[in-house]
């Protein structure tokens, strides 16, 4: 169980009322990472729903058996882990701390279940999860275009024209 | 007048429950476009929902003023402008029929006056949009993992 206020300063939760935060606080828990731990893997699927409340985590992608590179870097109130929430829950990437870390885990399996319980809530919590995941997504789009820019064949390309 | 069983050859309504799919049916237009048509300008305010029955639509950024990237073609029971049904959605790329098409439309306007008397279809429809999302996140991680493999 949490303190409601964490989930009030939240943005991912800051808009239920409190009798809908109270149910969330009931069934999440707080767990310490120390700093480069993992906290997920790349194809593992994703039981909880994940609050950062300190310290800075990356979400990364391999791209060889020896290198990853950075798809988001997740800043305290930060939200992350939202996949846990469907049905393909499969992480399409390694969350990582990039220093000691406090995080707040909701259980996905637990929160489904309150969600369709109270419809209301799940049209509120779904919502804040569909913006966030549009801005990752679009975020990822932009990284792409700009690796694409870089790439020698496009390069040559631009400076012909 | 559409019909759960044609919604339900979209991706995006596949699964849903059937009394949502009838609700959802009531609102829904078809409607022909030609080759050509830009259904969706980046930077443009979302208001439509849109679900491809036949044809083909090229989702487009620009890479630079002179170069568009296509990042996906859309193509039967595929959809796009999903974000028209949350309030205040900016389009991030343009989306322009290569052929004549016919699409399903629904207007989120009208979509979000329903949600406010029916949560449950508001939750259904915003979780069927969150997976769609979700799928497109996948893409593009396999993109940009073939080429930074490419690079």
């Amino acid at each position: 169980m949490i303190d409601i206020q964490i989930l009030r300063d939240n943005d991912f939760f800051k808009d239920l009322p409190d009798d809908m935060l109270e149910k969330i606080a009931d069934i999440s828990w707080i767990e310490k990472f120390e700093n480069e731990s993992y906290i997920f893997h790349q194809g593992e699927g994703l039981m909880n729903l994940h609050l950062l409340l300190s310290g800075k985590v990356s979400l990364k992608l391999s791209v060889a058996d020896d290198k990853m590179v950075t798809l988001a870097k997740i800043e305290p109130l930060g939200t992350f882990g939202i996949h846990a929430l469907m049905e393909e829950n499969t992480s399409s990437f390694t969350a990582i701390t990039r220093s000691d870390c406090e995080i707040v885990k909701v259980p996905a399996r637990k929160i489904l279940y309150l969600l369709k319980d109270d419809f209301k809530m799940g049209h509120l919590l779904m919502i804040q999860a569909l913006k966030l995941l549009k801005q990752r997504m679009e975020d990822h789009t932009t990284q792409f275009l700009q690796v694409l820019y870089q790439h020698p064949d496009v390069a040559n390309l631009i400076d012909i024209r | 007048m559409l019909t759960t069983v044609d919604l339900k050859r979209i991706g995006l309504f596949k699964d849903s429950p059937d009394h949502l799919l009838e609700i959802i049916a009531k609102e829904a237009q078809i409607s022909i476009f030609s080759t050509g048509t830009k259904l969706i300008s980046i930077n443009e305010q979302v208001q439509t929902l849109f679900m491809m029955t036949m044809g083909q639509v090229a989702i487009i950024k620009k890479l630079t003023p002179e170069i568009d990237v296509i990042l996906d073609y859309a193509q039967s029971g595929a959809s796009f402008g999903v974000s028209s049904i949350v309030q205040g959605s900016v389009a991030t790329y343009t989306a322009v029929c290569q052929e004549p098409c016919e699409v399903i439309t629904l207007s989120g306007k009208r979509m979000m006056e329903l949600f406010k008397d029916n949560d449950e279809l508001a939750y259904s429809m915003l979780m069927d949009v969150s997976r769609q999302y979700k799928r497109y996140m996948d893409l593009r991680a396999h993109m940009l993992l073939k080429l930074w493999r490419d690079s």
